[in-house]
């Protein structure tokens, strides 16, 4: 068997029209953004404020960790984890059982983070040796988790004098505290794919399993580590969901789902595997996250913004769709 | 001899005459009512009845000497619907119902109706059904009413701005519990200028209300004072911790409802009461209609929540006081001793 050398996926004319078409995406988001934000501003000159910065970035906390969690297993050829917010509330009810026990704080996170994972390689298992397509198996998964978490636990209640609530509430360098993890990890999952052999191996999963599995690269140890991976920051969002809300339901995922696949989406993440840019999906996340706030500068209820990011979401996958034919077509 | 064979005879014709009497009896006797329940309900609010039965119905009916049977849907819709299937099966005589998933009533109605099983429902109206719930405008009232007084004492009636956090779903419910919130805090601060209120949809969760508040503060940024109603304690919770979140310069306080968040040692330090329902005690109340059904004299059809066929009084509750109020668990353990008293009774702070 050949084993991959990094120097064997440099196929500089393809990186490089790949790297301008990320770079694109970027800027066009970014215009995008700045344009919502000055129309706001132009509407009431005080949307540029503290508030509204901790209102957008507090929004930004969740869905960011959850978008990069998904973005993992998109860009792996992984479809779409529908269960990734089934692991974020795992972590948060175990998070809760855990300190109701008297456990320390960095042990329940970790151990919290743990069951996150086993329940990210129970759906690998399904992908990768049952062979049944990940959407079908995260689908039943989330749902068959959801239900579990229903029965055995009802709801969790987090102290809210616990380190945890304290995390959902605090600033760090004059933004939530909550923020961080986010940026950090998008500044990290974007070193990791566009300069680590490993983050190349997801890259060409995704994007041509066959050639990958020719070159060497073991298909079903990357399926395993991208299940396992998306748990895990689903996990991470579990800790900050934890940290956000005092009282966990069972049910509570479904309010990410779709903020979380719309970000993916607009990010330019193909639904085919392969591409996408960790870079724009901060800027997705940024932008899908001004918009519920900036609705209610101009007198809307931010029950608006599912309608809007529902909007989104089809001129994303329209675009989507239309790049994966005209691809096809050559 | 001759008199004992006389007395043979007797006793053949006797035994003989019962067992044609005995089978005639039963076949004609009325079959002993039986009281179903269907459980499944909003995690945390009956939840628990959701997922380990309902004792107070099992005790009621015991002492009454009917047969018993209950299922749970586990807050799954198409379970729900199952269950409506099973409950035909078993020949019930009433049923109770209480379903966090309203969306399949109407296809459950159709159902029971086809089968003439008579229908309490908790809290959630279906036409057809007796409703039974709490008397929402006077809970709503009493809530906001307790809060307009924290809210004269410590800001003189002036607060910036008052959340409503609504949960427009729910209708009519939500149009009562909340807008009674308004109206009793207006009862006491009827100053409070109009432009002070902003309604948002808080869904009754804090993952919907917290962010959907931020944003409201975020465009009210002279507006430090803040109080919060709504439909239930989580929806309030959730925009009490935005305040929180926005900032040390937010001064919060709001009142709940349902009593959800209120008991207990994990208590959000602005939720300054709430109005209880003991939901998880209302099987007390349903064997006024029960017994009315067992009697075959059932009462006059009521299915909606504003003419209910039984009401609940609500019981507003300061958060110290609710620290004397044990947890639900506790609660229905003692009611179920003595099924014929009602939570309110027993707990309620006079």
């Amino acid at each position: 068997m050949t084993h991959l050398s990094s120097s064997r996926f440099k196929v500089p004319s393809l990186r490089k029209s790949a790297d301008s078409e990320y770079l694109a995406t970027i800027l066009i988001l970014l215009v995008v953004w700045i344009f919502l934000v000055v129309i706001s501003v132009i509407n009431r000159s005080d949307f540029l404020s503290r508030a509204t910065l901790s209102a957008v970035t507090f929004n930004m906390c969740i869905i960011g960790i959850l978008a990069i969690g998904q973005g993992f297993v998109v860009i792996s050829g992984g479809i779409l984890d529908l269960s990734i917010t089934v692991s974020m509330l795992i972590t948060s009810f175990m998070i809760v059982v855990f300190y109701d026990l008297g456990w320390n704080t960095p042990l329940l996170i970790i151990v919290s983070l743990l069951c996150a994972g086993v329940f990210g390689l129970f759906n690998s298992i399904l992908v990768v040796w049952l062979r049944i397509n990940p959407l079908i198996v995260t689908l039943a998964t989330g749902f068959a988790g959801g239900g579990l978490l229903l029965i055995v636990f009802d709801r969790g209640l987090v102290d809210p004098k616990s380190s945890i609530a304290d995390f959902g509430t605090s600033y760090l360098f004059g933004l939530p505290t909550a923020w961080w993890p986010m940026a950090l990890l998008t500044i990290g999952a974007h070193f990791f794919f566009k300069y680590s052999r490993v983050g190349r191996h997801f890259l060409a999963v995704g994007g041509n399993p066959l050639s990958s599995k020719a070159m060497g690269i073991s298909l079903k140890r990357t399926r395993v580590a991208t299940f396992v991976g998306s748990s895990i920051f689903g996990g991470i969002a579990g800790i900050v969901f934890a940290g956000f809300t005092p009282e966990i339901r069972p049910n509570a995922g479904e309010y990410y789902t779709l903020p979380v696949i719309a970000a993916v989406v607009l990010a330019g993440f193909s639904l085919a595997g392969g591409r996408g840019s960790f870079l724009a999906l901060f800027i997705s996340v940024g932008f899908l996250s001004t918009i519920p706030t900036a609705l209610v500068f101009f007198g809307l209820q931010s029950i608006w913004q599912t309608f809007i990011q529902g909007f989104i979401l089809i001129i994303a996958v329209s675009i989507d769709a239309y790049r994966i034919v005209k691809v096809r077509g050559r | 001899m001759s008199l004992n064979k006389s007395t043979a005879i007797k006793t053949i014709a006797i035994i003989s005459a019962l067992a044609f009497i005995v089978p005639t009896t039963s076949a004609t006797a009325a079959p002993k009512f039986k009281l179903c329940v269907a459980l499944g309900g909003i995690p945390g609010i009956l939840g628990a009845l959701g997922t380990t039965g309902d004792p107070i119905a099992k005790a009621g009916a015991k002492k009454r000497g009917w047969d018993y049977y209950e299922v749970s849907n586990k807050l799954d819709a198409p379970t729900a619907v199952k269950n409506a299937d099973l409950i035909v099966q078993q020949k019930c005589s009433a049923l109770i119902q209480f379903n966090g998933r309203p969306e399949v009533n109407p296809t459950i109605a159709k159902k029971l109706a086809k089968a003439k099983i008579p229908v309490i429902t908790y809290d959630i109206a279906q036409p057809g059904w007796y409703f039974l719930g709490i008397d929402n405008l006077a809970a709503g009232k009493a809530g906001g009413a307790a809060l307009g007084k924290l809210i004269k004492d410590k800001w003189n009636c002036q607060p910036d701005l008052v959340l409503e956090s609504h949960g427009y779903g729910a209708g009519i419910v939500d149009a009562m519990r909340t807008g009674g919130m308004v109206e009793g805090l207006k009862s006491v601060c009827p100053d409070i200028d109009k432009s002070k209120f902003k309604p948002f949809e808080g869904n009754g969760e804090i993952a919907v209300s917290q962010p959907a508040a931020r944003d409201i503060l975020a465009a009210n940024p002279a507006a430090k004072k803040i109080a919060v109603v709504g439909l239930n304690d989580a929806g309030v919770v959730g925009a009490l911790l935005a305040a929180r979140q926005l900032g040390s310069g937010y001064e919060a306080m709001g009142w709940g409802q349902d009593g959800n968040l209120i008991a207990g040692d994990k208590v959000d330090p602005d939720l300054k009461g709430s109005v209880l329902y003991f939901l998880e005690g209302y099987s007390a109340y349903a064997f006024e209609v029960l017994d009315a059904i067992a009697k075959k004299s059932a009462p006059k059809m009521r299915d909606g929540a504003v003419n209910p066929a039984v009401l609940v009084k609500p019981c507003p509750v300061s958060a110290a006081q609710a620290q004397g109020i044990p947890i639900d668990k506790v609660r229905i353990t003692q009611l179920a001793k003595d099924p014929s008293k009602t939570l309110f009774s027993i707990y309620c702070p006079k």
